[in-house]
C-alpha cells in the first residue's frame, strides 16, 4: 500500500468510524421549541414556559362542520363521549349541561370554605340572617327564583350562589341541540384537554391520532369535516413539516452538490476526494454537537447537508488550483494561508448563530464551526497526500467561456461609485417598508390558514383576552395563593373604574389555607346557630324545621378537611384550577386570566410589586427585539473578528479592509433586498448575514491573493464554490421552518450580492500592482 | 312579510298536526284551540299569580301584567309583591328586577326554555314548538278547553311536571304549573279590554 492509498483509506475509516458512531450514539431531537426563545427576563421565561406547557398549550379545539345542525349536533355528542373515554384526553366539554351538575355540586358542598361573605365580621348573625331570610323571601317573589328555591333550604344565606357568580362568566358559545355551536350555527364546538403537555409530542402525537379515530367513529357520512387546533397538534403538525422537509432538502442539495462536482471534475474518484473532508467535518461537528447538547436536533441535522456543500468548497479551491507539474504539496504552499484565512472567517461567520441565545441555532452554529474547521484541515493536511502529483482538473465544455471574462475596465473609483449607488438605491426602496419582524409567529412552521384556523376557533369559542396576563409567582402553594388573594382589592378597583372588565382568581376554587381556616372559625355552633335563625325568623312566613338542611350543612363545614385542586379533580372546574396553579422548578405559577384589558397601564401601577402584568404581544415583541439586538451584538463582535482573522493573515489592516468592505456593502445589500422584495428580517436573518459574510469574504479573498493572477483558475474556483453555495442555501430558502428559510434566503441572496460586488471592487493583483 | 309566512307556516303545520291527530270527531283537539290562538297578533292581559311553596306558611301572591306580541315577543311587568319585568324576545330573556338586569339566552337553559315555551307557544298558537317540549292533550269543547303539557325532557321534568292551561275560544284564562318538588302555581289571566 502506497502512502497516498494509506491516507485515503485512514480518511475513510475516519469517516466511516464516526458515522457509525453516530447512528449508535447521536440522540436526535425533533422539539421545535429549540428554535423559540427561551426568554431573556424572568418574566419572559415565565410567558415561554406558559405558551409551551401551560394549560393553553393541552387545550385542543376542535369544530365539526359541513352537514345541518342536528346531525353536528349528533355527532359532538359521540365524539365527547368517546374523547371522554380516551386515555389520551383527560377532559372534553361540548356545552352539553350534564357537566354542570357535577361542578354546581363540588361548589355547593364547598360554600363555605369558598365564599367571602364569611370574611366580614359575624357573617350568621342574627341580623345577618334576617337579612339573609328577608332576601330569600323576596327571591321567592320573583321569576328568577329557580335556584334560590332549590337551595332555599340547605343554604339560606346564599353562599354557594355568591361563589357561583364571582367565577368570571366568560362568554360561551351559543348552543343548538344542547351543544355549542358557532355563531353562524354552522360548525359545532367542542373543547378538550389533553393529558399529555403541549410540549410533549409523541403524547401530543397520540392525542391526535385519538381525536381522527373517534371523529372517523363518530362521522355520519363523508360531508361532514373536522378542524382542530392546539399549540400542542400545532408543534405536532410543525414537527412532520420539519421531518419531510429535512428529508427532501438535504437530499435535493446533496444530488445537487454532487451535480456541480461532477460537472466541474467529471470523475467520480475526485468528487468523492471532494466530499471526504465535508462528511468528516460532519461527522465531527454532530458528536461535537451531541456532546455538548446532549442531542442533536433535526434541523441542525438537515443543516448538516448544506454545511456539506460549504465544506467541499476548501477541497475545491484545492483541485480547481491544480496544474501541469505541480504537486497538491506546493499548491496548498502556494494557497495554504488563503485556505486558511477563507476556514477561520467562515467559523467567525458562524460565531452569532452560537451565541444566538436559541439552543436550535447554537447547534447549527457549532455545526458549522466544527465541520468546516475539519474539513479544512483535512484539506490542508491529508489531501495532499491523496492526490497524484501532476493531477489536474479536467476543463468541462463550456469551461472555457470563464477564462475569456475580462477584468472590470473601469476605473476603481467610478466602480466604487456605481455599487455605492446601487446599494443605496436598495436601501432607499427598502425603508419603504418594515425592516423587522418581531411577531413570535413568524418563528413558526405552519402556513398561514393553520394559524388562522386557530384564531378563528378561538374566537368562535369565546376564550378569554389572549393578548394580557397576570402572573404571580410564589415559593410554596399557600405563598402563591396568598399573593393571588392579595390581588383583589386592586383588581376590583380596576374593575369598578372600568379599566378592566372581568378577572378569575384561582382563589374562588382554592383560596389559601389561611383564608379557609379563617372561614372555618367563622361558622357558628349547631345549637347557636339554630337558636338566631329561630329569632331571625320571627315573623316571616318560613315553615319551622326547613332549615335543618342549613344547620347539618354548617355542622358538617366545621369538620370538613380543607379545598385543595385535588378536591375538584376530573371536573370542569378541575379543569381549570390546573390552568391557573401551576408548580415548576419549586415554584408555584398562578395566571389570572384577564377579560377586556381597556388600561393595562392604570391596572399595572395599582398591582402589588409581586405581580406581573404581562402583554404578550408587547412582550413577544420586546422579546424578539432583544433577540434581534443580541443578535445585532454578535454579529458586530463576529465582524470585528473576521476583521482581526484578515488583517493578521493578510498582515495589513488595509489589504483587510479592502477585502472586507465589499462583502460588507453586499450584506447590507442583500439586507435591503431582502425587506424590500421578499420579507422583514427576523433575528435569523440576522444571525445569517453573519454567516454570508464569512463566505462571501472568502470570494474577495480568492480575488485579492496571488491566485487571481491566472484569471481562468480563479474563475474556475469561484464558479463551483459559490455555485455549491447557491445551490445547498438555494434550496434551504424553500424550507418550511422559518429559521432554515431565512437562512437559506439571505446566504443564497448574500453569494449573489458578495460575488458581484467583490468582482466590481477588489482589485486582483495585477491591477493593483500596476 | 316574515310574520305571514310563519303565520302560513303555522298553518300548514297545525294542519298537519290535526290529520295527524284526528281522532272520533267531537273530541276536541289540541290543535283546534291552537289555531284559535293563532289568530291573535297581540293581547294585553292582566294575571294574578298564586305560589304555593312547601317552605312557607302562606302563598306568594303576585299581580301584574302580560302583553304577548306576535310571533316570539312576551312581557311580564309584576308589580306586587317585587316589582319586576320580565321579557322574551325570541332567545333571550331578559329579567329588569331588584338586582339589576339580567340577560339570559334561553338555549343555555334548557329547563328554563322550556317553561317559557309552554306559555309563549300556547299563545302563538305554535303547535310543533310545543311538541318540542311537551306532549300536548286537550279536553273540554273550544269555549271551555284544557290542554295538559307533560314534559318530553327529564331536564325539563327535573322542575316541572305538569303545566295545565285553560281558557275559552282564543283566551288563555289560567295556567296551573305543578312543579317536581310538589310546589305548585295558579295564575289566573284576564284579558285587558278597551286597550289599543
Amino acid at each position: 500500500m502506497t502512502r497516498r492509498q494509506g491516507a485515503l483509506v485512514a480518511l475513510a475509516a475516519v469517516v466511516a468510524a464516526g458515522a457509525w458512531y453516530a447512528l449508535r450514539h447521536v440522540t436526535l431531537d425533533s422539539d421545535y421549541s429549540a428554535f423559540l426563545p427561551a426568554g431573556t427576563s424572568e418574566t419572559q421565561r415565565a410567558l415561554m414556559r406558559e405558551l409551551r406547557e401551560g394549560l393553553g398549550s393541552r387545550v385542543v379545539l376542535i369544530a365539526l362542520g359541513g352537514v345541518p345542525p342536528a346531525a353536528l349536533a349528533d355527532a359532538s355528542r359521540k365524539l365527547a363521549a368517546a374523547l371522554e373515554a380516551s386515555p389520551a384526553f383527560r377532559y372534553v366539554n361540548n356545552g352539553s349541561g350534564s357537566v354542570g351538575q357535577r361542578e354546581l355540586a363540588l361548589i355547593g358542598e364547598h360554600r363555605y370554605a369558598l365564599s367571602d361573605r364569611l370574611d366580614a365580621a359575624d357573617p350568621f348573625s342574627r341580623e345577618a340572617l334576617r337579612a339573609a331570610l328577608e332576601e330569600r323571601l323576596a327571591a321567592l317573589g320573583s321569576s328568577a327564583g329557580v335556584l334560590d328555591k332549590l337551595l332555599l333550604a340547605s343554604d339560606p344565606t346564599a353562599d354557594t350562589r355568591r361563589v357561583l357568580a364571582r367565577m368570571s362568566p366568560t362568554r360561551s358559545p351559543q348552543r343548538i341541540d344542547g351543544v355549542w355551536f358557532d355563531p353562524e350555527g354552522k360548525r359545532a364546538l367542542l373543547v378538550a384537554q389533553t393529558r399529555a403537555f403541549g410540549s410533549d409530542l409523541e403524547g401530543q402525537a397520540g392525542a391526535v391520532h385519538a381525536l381522527e379515530q373517534a371523529f372517523a367513529a363518530a362521522r355520519s357520512g363523508d360531508a361532514m369535516s373536522l378542524e382542530y387546533s392546539s399549540p400542542g397538534t400545532m408543534a405536532v403538525r410543525s414537527r412532520a413539516l420539519i421531518a419531510g422537509d429535512a428529508r427532501t432538502l438535504s437530499l435535493v442539495s446533496m444530488a445537487g452538490v454532487l451535480a456541480i462536482l461532477a460537472w466541474a471534475y467529471r470523475s467520480a474518484a475526485v468528487v468523492a476526494l471532494c466530499v471526504l473532508p465535508a462528511a468528516l467535518g460532519l461527522m465531527a461537528g454532530v458528536v461535537l454537537v451531541d456532546a455538548a447538547f446532549g442531542s442533536i436536533h433535526g434541523i441542525a441535522l438537515a443543516f448538516g447537508a448544506t454545511l456539506l456543500g460549504e465544506a467541499v468548497d476548501y477541497p475545491t479551491y484545492l483541485l480547481t488550483q491544480m496544474r501541469e507539474g505541480a504537486s497538491a504539496h506546493e499548491v496548498t504552499s502556494r494557497i495554504g494561508r488563503l485556505l486558511g484565512l477563507a476556514v477561520l472567517t467562515t467559523v467567525c461567520g458562524a460565531f452569532a448563530l452560537v451565541f444566538s441565545g436559541f439552543p436550535g441555532l447554537a447547534q447549527l452554529g457549532a455545526l458549522t464551526v466544527a465541520g468546516v474547521f475539519l474539513a479544512g484541515a483535512a484539506t490542508l493536511w491529508v489531501l495532499p497526500h491523496v492526490i497524484p502529483a501532476g493531477w489536474r482538473p479536467r476543463p468541462p465544455p463550456r469551461w472555457s467561456w470563464l477564462s475569456r471574462t475580462p477584468g472590470p475596465s473601469w476605473r476603481p473609483a467610478w466602480r466604487w461609485a456605481l455599487v455605492a449607488i446601487a446599494t443605496a438605491c436598495l436601501v432607499a426602496l427598502a425603508s419603504q417598508r418594515p425592516w423587522w419582524d418581531d411577531d413570535l409567529a413568524a418563528m413558526s412552521p405552519l402556513p398561514a390558514s393553520a394559524k388562522a384556523t386557530d384564531a378563528q376557533l378561538r374566537a368562535a369559542l369565546g376564550a378569554p383576552d389572549v393578548r394580557y396576563v397576570l402572573t404571580v409567582t410564589g415559593e410554596s402553594r399557600e405563598d402563591a395563593l396568598r399573593r393571588t388573594e392579595a390581588l383583589r382589592p386592586a383588581l376590583d378597583a380596576a374593575v369598578a373604574s372600568r379599566q378592566l372588565g372581568a378577572f378569575d382568581l384561582v382563589t374562588h376554587l382554592v383560596p389559601s389555607e389561611g383564608t379557609q381556616a379563617r372561614r372555618r372559625q367563622a361558622l357558628p355552633d349547631p345549637q347557636q346557630l339554630r337558636a338566631d335563625l329561630e329569632a331571625a325568623a320571627a315573623g316571616l312566613p318560613f315553615r319551622p324545621g326547613v332549615f335543618d338542611p342549613f344547620v347539618a350543612g354548617i355542622a358538617r363545614a366545621r369538620d370538613a378537611g380543607p379545598v385543595t385542586p385535588e378536591t375538584f379533580k376530573d371536573s370542569a372546574l378541575g379543569f381549570k384550577v390546573d390552568g391557573l396553579l401551576r408548580e415548576d422548578g419549586g415554584h408555584w405559577y398562578v395566571v389570572v386570566p384577564l377579560t377586556e384589558v381597556r388600561d393595562a397601564a392604570g391596572i399595572a401601577r395599582a398591582l402589588p410589586p409581586d405581580a406581573r402584568l404581562i402583554d404578550l404581544r408587547g412582550e413577544t415583541s420586546a422579546m424578539m427585539a432583544a433577540y434581534r439586538e443580541r443578535g445585532l451584538a454578535f454579529s458586530a463582535i463576529g465582524l470585528i473578528l473576521i476583521y482581526a482573522v484578515l488583517a493578521v493573515g493578510l498582515r495589513s489592516p488595509a489589504r483587510a479592509a479592502k477585502v472586507l468592505v465589499p462583502i460588507l456593502l453586499a450584506a447590507i445589500a442583500a439586507a435591503a433586498i431582502l425587506v424590500a422584495f421578499l420579507e422583514p428580517l427576523t433575528v435569523f436573518h440576522y444571525v445569517a448575514l453573519l454567516l454570508t459574510i464569512g463566505i462571501g469574504v472568502n470570494y474577495a479573498l480568492l480575488m485579492a491573493s496571488d491566485v487571481a493572477r491566472d484569471r481562468a483558475a480563479m474563475w474556475r474556483t469561484l464558479a463551483v464554490v459559490s455555485g455549491t453555495a447557491l445551490t445547498t442555501f438555494g434550496v434551504l430558502a424553500f424550507a418550511h421552518a422559518p429559521v432554515l428559510h431565512a437562512i437559506g434566503v439571505t446566504v443564497a441572496v448574500g453569494v449573489i450580492a458578495s460575488l458581484v460586488f467583490s468582482a466590481m471592487l477588489v482589485r486582483p493583483p495585477a491591477e493593483a500592482a500596476a | 312579510m316574515t310574520s305571514s309566512r310563519n303565520r302560513a307556516l303555522d298553518c300548514a303545520a297545525v294542519a298537519a298536526i290535526a290529520i295527524a291527530l284526528a281522532g272520533p270527531a267531537l273530541a276536541l283537539e289540541a290543535a283546534d284551540v291552537l289555531a284559535g290562538l293563532a289568530r291573535v297578533e297581540r293581547s294585553d292581559a292582566t294575571f294574578e299569580e298564586t305560589r304555593h311553596i312547601a317552605a312557607l306558611t302562606a302563598p306568594v301572591i303576585r299581580r301584574g301584567t302580560l302583553r304577548y306580541v306576535r310571533p316570539a315577543e312576551i312581557e311580564m311587568v309584576v308589580q306586587t309583591p317585587v316589582p319586576e319585568r320580565v321579557r322574551v324576545v325570541g332567545a333571550t330573556l331578559t329579567i329588569e328586577g331588584r338586582n339589576g338586569v339580567r340577560e339570559v339566552r334561553l338555549t343555555d337553559m334548557p329547563a328554563i326554555a322550556g317553561w317559557v315555551e309552554s306559555v309563549r307557544a300556547t299563545l302563538a298558537g305554535d303547535a310543533p314548538a310545543l311538541a318540542r317540549h311537551f306532549t300536548v292533550r286537550a279536553s273540554g269543547d273550544i269555549s271551555r278547553w284544557q290542554l295538559d303539557l307533560t314534559p318530553l325532557s327529564t331536564e325539563l321534568a327535573a322542575f316541572v311536571m305538569r303545566v295545565a292551561i285553560s281558557g275559552s275560544n282564543a283566551q288563555i284564562e289560567r295556567i296551573d304549573v305543578m312543579e317536581a318538588s310538589g310546589d305548585r302555581s295558579v295564575m289566573v289571566v284576564t284579558a285587558a279590554r278597551g286597550k289599543p
